[in-house]
């Protein structure tokens, strides 16, 4: 029963979204990908192969956690905002099926416009006969479930604070977490013992983005496929903090008087 | 009363604003290598000025990446290097500036025993390209060549780009290798006409190519004269270029038995190098009786040795 809601709400916001026309953003964001693939053909590709991969890898992933992050952090306060959250409500489900349904949907969206956009950079590469490895599906599955967790902290996010917070937060923790990672790992081994168990709840408590991109094997030669029980890990570290940010959103909306 | 000193407020902003343009001599002396003033009238100028020296940083890093085969590095911290931590160091140590480099770099990704992380450690380890590398290689050179050039391309005033550049084409395919290098150098020195270090390289690429010594000297002429000019803005590196031109110029003239301009050159680069052992003896040679004996050893050798590794090479050829 409770799946069929999700589904139903995750449909609406796909329907949503192409209502709003997002994607034609990410159409649009591809259109750009080719076009710079394009100017790097005229100059000329021989010897930027490793150039032109790492390009098309890193534009792909952060397009589509630009997307992740403005359609996740509108879902909520979109229906708020134009008032179609109250028949949603008067309908038999429960505000917690509301917001998975928006997570589902959210996500859903997200990895159409990933999808999308990995088909055009994996067509540029290839239009440079630039070969894809094994790994690079690997990279897709993987990335694709970190986007699930930025569309989770997002939405999250957006119940505690206006979209357009929500949204710069989001950004912030998208593009600085990896580098607050960076310095609490250079810190660490200086610290002292308080210090250092500070470091490892901040640590724990940040959304690890970076595990879920494997860019850099895709990019660079001779790195093969990553083992099993490492996607499998970043599989179940995904689903508990989405789960984690689901609980987080609910918490709050359960009791929000809207 | 408060109107006065709003009104002092203000007149003392206004003097400030007025008088700040007669600074402009002070912070940015006629000589120094500046970008184009342009960037200084146009807003449109100063931002494409700005994004073409991020893009250049930006590739110059990637660079670096992918000679470690994609293994991120990063410069030990001064509290680590305080705190006794050694870099990974090299295995190929085919040049003394990559050898210095090493000994100073460490992953980003710690190792297992440096890391608190745990499991978590382990995941970033296994995805992503990341090895052990203490005493590592480097992925072959030539692959970065294109990068080289389109970061220049990119950013014409990007000195690195074009010196790192060179002595890479130098140091692959022979002469063709060499050819190209000056080529490029050239083409670098003609979007930086002052600078020191393309100056250096130039003369040092054509005297350690067995060209003749003639064809050098303009150029570190050249350098000197411009790092003269420069002295005070000159950063480590300008600074290491034009110590090394005074060397080469001394040991260029002592090859070719102008001891009075060899002196002459040794003397004005020890007034501003005062601890440099080369360009002391160089200055001073020793007495008659002892440079007799080591004629043989020293009797117009190929090429001259400008490094200083803590005690004088000035007589070691190779």
């Amino acid at each position: 029963m409770r799946l069929k809601v999700w589904r139903a709400l995750a449909w609406g916001t796909l329907l949503e979204s192409l209502r709003r026309k997002d994607l034609w953003v990410v159409a649009i964001l591809g259109f750009l990908i080719m076009l710079f693939a394009g100017a790097l053909g005229v100059f000329g590709i021989d010897g930027l192969e490793i150039f032109a991969k790492d390009l098309g890898v890193t534009v792909l992933g952060g397009l589509s956690s630009v997307i992740a992050v403005l359609t996740a952090s509108r879902a909520l306060p979109d229906e708020i905002r134009q008032r179609t959250l109250y028949p949603l409500l008067a309908r038999p489900i429960s505000r917690f099926d509301l917001l998975a349904g928006k997570l589902l949907g959210c996500t859903l969206v997200t990895w159409i416009a990933f999808a999308m956009l990995a088909a055009l950079t994996s067509l540029a590469l290839l239009s440079f006969r630039i070969p894809l490895e094994p790994v690079m599906l690997q990279y897709l599955l993987v990335k694709a479930m970190g986007l699930s967790v930025v569309c989770a902290v997002s939405l999250a996010l957006s119940v505690y604070m206006t979209p357009s917070a929500a949204a710069t937060l989001s950004f912030t923790l998208l593009f600085g977490s990896g580098m607050l990672v960076r310095a609490l790992l250079m810190s660490y081994e200086n610290a002292s013992s308080g210090a250092g168990l500070l470091y490892k709840a901040i640590y724990a408590l940040l959304p690890q983005y970076g595990l879920f991109d494997l860019g850099s094997r895709v990019v660079n030669r001779g790195w093969g496929p990553v083992p099993f029980w490492v996607v499998g890990s970043l599989a179940a570290y995904a689903a508990l903090y989405g789960l984690a940010m689901l609980a987080l959103s609910w918490h709050k909306f359960h009791r929000q008087a809207v | 009363m408060r109107r006065m000193a709003i009104g002092m407020l203000f007149g003392a902003t206004f003097l400030v604003g007025f008088a700040a343009s007669g600074l402009r001599e002070t912070v940015r002396p006629e000589g120094t290598q500046i970008r184009p003033e342009v960037a200084e009238e146009s807003s449109a100028a100063s931002l494409l000025g700005q994004f073409r020296t991020s893009l250049s940083a930006w590739l110059w890093l990637r660079t670096d990446l992918y000679l470690h085969g994609g293994v991120e590095m990063r410069a030990l911290s001064v509290q680590e290097r305080a705190a006794g931590r050694e870099g990974v160091g090299g295995a190929d140590h085919v040049h003394d500036a990559m050898a210095k480099h090493d000994a100073n770099i460490v992953t980003v990704i710690p190792s297992p025993e440096r890391d608190f992380r745990g499991i978590f450690g382990e995941i970033e380890r296994q995805k992503s390209a990341y090895r052990d590398m203490r005493q590592h290689t480097h992925a072959d050179p030539e692959m970065t060549l294109p990068l080289f050039r389109l970061m220049t391309w990119v950013d014409p005033p990007f000195i690195a780009g074009w010196t790192n550049g060179a002595q890479i084409m130098a140091g692959s395919h022979g002469d063709e290798g060499v050819h190209k290098a000056q080529r490029f150098l050239e083409d670098g020195l003609k979007a930086n006409p002052i600078s020191v270090e393309i100056l250096t390289d130039l003369g040092t690429l054509l005297v350690t190519e067995d060209r003749p010594y003639e064809e050098a000297i303009p150029y570190y002429r050249r350098a000197i004269e411009a790092g003269k000019r420069q002295w005070n803005h000159l950063g480590e590196n300008g600074q290491e270029s034009l110590r090394f031109a005074y060397r080469w110029l001394s040991l260029i003239y002592r090859n070719q038995g102008s001891l009075t301009e060899r002196r002459a050159v040794a003397k004005e680069g020890l007034e501003l190098f005062p601890d440099d052992g080369v360009l002391k003896r160089q200055a001073n040679p020793p007495p008659l009786i002892l440079r007799s004996s080591q004629r043989e050893s020293d009797a117009m050798p190929q090429h001259p040795e400008p490094h200083d590794h803590g005690h004088d090479h000035a007589g070691h050829a190779h």
